[in-house]
């Protein structure tokens, strides 16, 4: 749930990275983390496995600049992606104001994409989320790597619902910032408040 | 500030103690991580939105694991991760308003039982106090409110500026 502090100006929105297990979430807020200028971000916490798999959360708070008198603070999580770890997936998505849906592009993993792309709509659903109504982007991630699903096919088996969409490669950065700067202006634009 | 943040501050104002806290920081926080007032004896270089962020997150797991056990009623749960002298305590404030946690993070304490129940006597004072102080207030955006959006329409330009400084 967004918090506008009309006193202070200042706004806080959560954005959740959510997807298949090894799709690139976590490479995702990395890579923002890496590239982002010091005084912007605070320090990235990954409750991760020793192989470094998320098992509970990534975390990132990152202060945007200002908009319109407004000083913006985004928190970025992102889910773990193994299909067990269910009840923390529900728990991250508790408050989010926004979802980067990470897609694996590789032909086998659409499947897993299709089925944490479900495990999002219910989860949000239990929580009184309308998917059809959250700001929500898609990336296609791992378009660097052979074998993978054409941009058409990955939008007409994931996007039913034609929210943006973007190809990415985490791993290099590409499509990051893009996609980051688009749930950001969803969400901006869906925070409720008349000024 | 926000009213309940106000309204925190406040009381933390007025409530005469602080000062005494030696090897201690208290943070209050809501579900989602966002802290709304903090309070440190010792430098850190972590940030208040980090430590919001494990606190949340740390609260709802425990509170999801509560349910592994049987006859768990409506209970005053409380959370701690702690050693004999160093450790993490958090309750949660309950009351007319949303879901906060006060969280006290401690080192190097000779009695932090003592602490712990100074803790908890705080957290029943400030229940009464936001209870008092924010039935008069709404904390909810009026329905009027929530209909209008903050923002009519952002263009590109804006968004490329917003983050221009981010990106080293």
């Amino acid at each position: 749930m967004s918090f506008v502090n009309y006193k202070t100006k200042e706004i806080n929105c959560k954005i959740v990275y959510y997807g298949p297990g090894l799709g690139g979430k976590t490479t995702n807020i990395q890579y923002v983390y890496k590239k982002s200028a010091g005084e912007n971000k605070g320090e990235m916490v990954s409750l991760n496995s020793e192989n470094e798999r998320t098992i509970f959360f990534d975390f990132l708070p990152l202060d945007l600049g200002e908009i319109r008198g407004f000083r913006t603070r985004f928190h970025l999580y992102t889910v773990p992606g193994q299909v067990f770890y269910e009840s923390s997936r529900k728990l991250i998505l508790r408050g989010v104001d926004g979802v980067v849906f990470v897609a694996d592009s590789q032909l086998e993993r659409m499947e897993a994409n299709i089925e944490s792309l479900k495990s999002l709509q219910s989860n949000l659903a239990e929580q009184g989320y309308d998917i059809e109504k959250i700001p929500l982007v898609f990336q296609w991630n791992k378009r660097d790597l052979p074998n993978v699903s054409s941009v058409e096919d990955m939008g007409l088996t994931l996007n039913q619902f034609k929210r943006p969409e973007f190809e990415g490669v985490a791993t290099k950065g590409d499509g990051v910032f893009t996609t980051l700067k688009s749930i950001t202006k969803l969400v901006l634009m869906n925070l409720k408040g008349g000024l | 500030m926000d009213k309940i943040e106000v309204v925190i501050h406040n009381f933390f104002k007025e409530y005469a103690g602080l000062e005494s806290l030696k090897n201690a920081a208290l943070l209050v926080c809501r579900r989602d991580g966002v802290p709304l007032f903090s309070y440190k004896t010792f430098e850190s270089t972590w940030n208040d939105s980090t430590a919001g962020a494990l606190i949340g997150g740390m609260w709802q797991a425990a509170e999801t694991l509560t349910q592994f056990i049987p006859e768990v009623k409506d209970e005053d749960f409380r959370f701690s991760f702690d050693t004999s002298s160093r450790g993490i305590f958090i309750v949660e404030l309950s009351g007319n308003f949303e879901p906060l946690y006060l969280s006290y993070i401690y080192y190097n304490l000779d009695n932090p039982a003592r602490m712990k129940s100074r803790v908890k006597s705080i957290k029943d004072k400030l229940d009464m106090y936001l209870d008092d102080h924010l039935s008069n207030v709404s904390t909810r955006i009026s329905t009027q409110e929530k209909e209008v959006f903050l923002f009519s329409d952002i263009s590109d330009d804006e968004m490329d500026d917003l983050f221009s400084e981010v990106i080293a």
